[in-house]
């Protein structure tokens, strides 16, 4: 997860205006949501493989990294879809029976199977492309842009950025509590650990109170206005992405399942 | 005399029961390098949070150019904006993940222009040399650099007072260094700089005037080279004489110095000293 937030600041896309990224990424998952065959999510995913090795400049071993954790959910819940237990009536394209348990597959199964990994695989490389050339604080503008409440918004902020306060008070614990012998037995491990979870409740809730003093040190009356970047907008870029995305919506719907 | 922020007679105790300030009382001069010296848990932070109307004391009065402060809306407003305060601990002041929305936010609760914000966020990056950090989430930067984007935070809102809590704690040297330099920069400009500072050698060299503060109460004022030769006063806030003192001191005592030369304020100065004999 810390990976994934580093690279949305030090990527190659990382200034184009993030609501081409944001609508980039969501044309593109909705039309391999929507498609009929697995051709367009297969396209999509391979779209969004450039974008992110080629564009963002990603590391190829990185994304493959990232995208083997959704694959293997996605296979394991695949395989239900793919096999079904009994005989499935006189189209199945083999069956073996272990134990007097019969586990059978047709072709139209191994279809569906395909395309919902196809699809899910798709749609989840989209995800991958906005976590990691769009920084958390930039959505955030997109959303407040969307007219979204601003106290969901400030409370998203708040938490982003306390995650890594928490995180870092946490780390240090846990460095000190171990360097006194505080992990070396499970008995030990135990009661550190509780201490340690304890400790970070209080230290939070001291945080946020010297956060609220600082901020009313600088004219926080009730709403955290602050000033958001400026970021250029690309004709090229709008052109890419509605261009690339009526093509998907053309290919997955107009062609209805072609070629397969 | 025009005084900027004075403070009379204060009286805190926090709701926990534990008294922060007991009669304390100081008066800043406009323009001036003050420092405020004192023990861990002396009140300085308390009394810096009174100066900007977020704590209001028990007895006692603060006033702001004369003026005496008033708790409601308006005077608070114009108070935080004029008087700006730097806290200690960098991860409790930043809110957000963005070095340049951090910057912003004084500026956009004054209810200015979003051009003339920009310009102002510009220019205290600048001033902080965080410009290159802009792009950079807060929770990547180091210590140092969180340390400049709350000053550059504070900046931004052009106070006419700038406090900074131990602005110099935790940095490398050279940081320490370009901070000092900040600061002399802004006294430059104008503005009235006060800083809380354990560092007694730093407070020495750098301040106009200085405080010290033990246990709630103002317990010694003066001119730097006048308090700093007081050992009594300095051991009872456990701080000890500069070098550069107790360096003059044993030079005088030794008769290499004339025993009414005035104190050198820096290393140069000494050298200075130690050439004209």
């Amino acid at each position: 997860m810390l990976k994934l937030d580093c690279f949305a600041y030090t990527n190659a896309l990382r200034r184009v205006h993030p609501g081409e990224k944001l609508a980039f990424a969501l044309l593109s998952m909705t039309a391999c949501l929507a498609s009929a065959g697995p051709l367009v999510p297969l396209l999509v995913l391979a779209l969004m493989t450039v974008a992110i090795t080629r564009g963002a400049r990603v590391p190829g071993h990185v994304y493959l990294k990232l995208m083997l954790v959704p694959l293997g959910f996605a296979l394991a819940g695949v395989v239900t879809v793919a096999f079904n237990l009994g005989r499935a009536g006189s189209t199945y394209l083999f069956s073996i029976t272990v134990h007097g348990l019969t586990i059978s597959t047709s072709y139209a199964d191994l279809y569906r199977a395909g395309l919902i990994l196809a699809k899910s695989i798709g749609a989840t490389s989209c995800l991958y492309f906005l976590t990691l050339t769009t920084p958390v604080v930039e959505v955030a503008c997109l959303l407040r842009k969307a007219r979204l409440p601003a106290l969901w918004v400030e409370l998203l902020c708040l938490i982003y950025r306390f995650i890594f306060v928490v995180m870092e008070t946490a780390e240090k614990i846990y460095i000190s509590q171990s360097a006194r012998w505080g992990y070396s037995t499970l008995k030990n491990a135990y009661r550190s650990l509780g201490q340690l979870v304890s400790v970070l409740l209080v230290r939070s809730l001291h945080h946020s109170r010297a956060l609220y003093t600082a901020l009313l040190a600088r004219g926080y009356d009730g709403e955290l206005q602050v000033l958001e970047e400026r970021f250029e907008v690309s004709r090229k870029n709008w052109a890419f992405i509605t261009g690339t995305g009526a093509v998907l919506f053309f290919l997955g719907l107009a062609g209805r399942g072609w070629p397969f | 005399m025009k005084y900027i922020l004075e403070a009379r007679d204060l009286y805190f105790t926090y709701p926990d029961g534990t008294p922060a300030l007991k009669g304390a009382s100081l008066a800043v001069e406009e323009g001036k390098r003050v420092a405020i010296l004192g023990p861990n848990g002396a009140g300085k932070t308390t009394l810096f949070l009174h100066f900007n109307g977020i704590l209001r004391p028990q007895k006692g009065k603060v006033l702001y150019a004369g003026k005496e402060v008033q708790y409601d809306r308006r005077f608070l407003k114009q108070l935080r904006r004029e008087v700006g305060i730097v806290f200690q601990d960098p991860d409790s002041q930043l809110f957000s993940a963005s070095v340049f929305q951090e910057v912003s936010f004084g500026p956009m609760n004054l209810g200015l222009p979003k051009e003339e914000v920009a310009r102002l966020v510009e220019e205290a990056m600048e001033a902080t040399e965080i410009s290159a950090l802009r792009d950079k989430p807060t929770h990547l930067l180091s210590y140092g650099q969180k340390k400049r984007v709350c000053l550059a935070g504070v900046l931004a809102m052009k106070p006419r007072v700038l406090i900074c809590d131990e602005p110099t704690a935790g940095l490398d040297p050279k940081y320490a260094r370009q901070s000092m330099e900040l600061f002399d920069r802004l006294h430059q400009r104008g503005t009235t700089i006060i800083l809380a500072t354990h560092d007694v050698d730093l407070a020495y060299s750098w301040a106009d005037y200085a405080y010290f503060m033990e246990g709630g109460k103002v317990v010694g004022e003066g001119l730097p080279q006048e308090v700093f030769r007081d050992t009594r006063l300095l051991e009872s806030c456990n701080l000890t004489r500069p070098w550069l003192v107790e360096f003059f001191e044993l030079l005088c005592s030794q008769k290499v110095l004339p025993e009414d030369s005035s104190p050198p304020r820096n290393r140069e100065e000494l050298v200075q000293l130690f050439l004209a004999v």
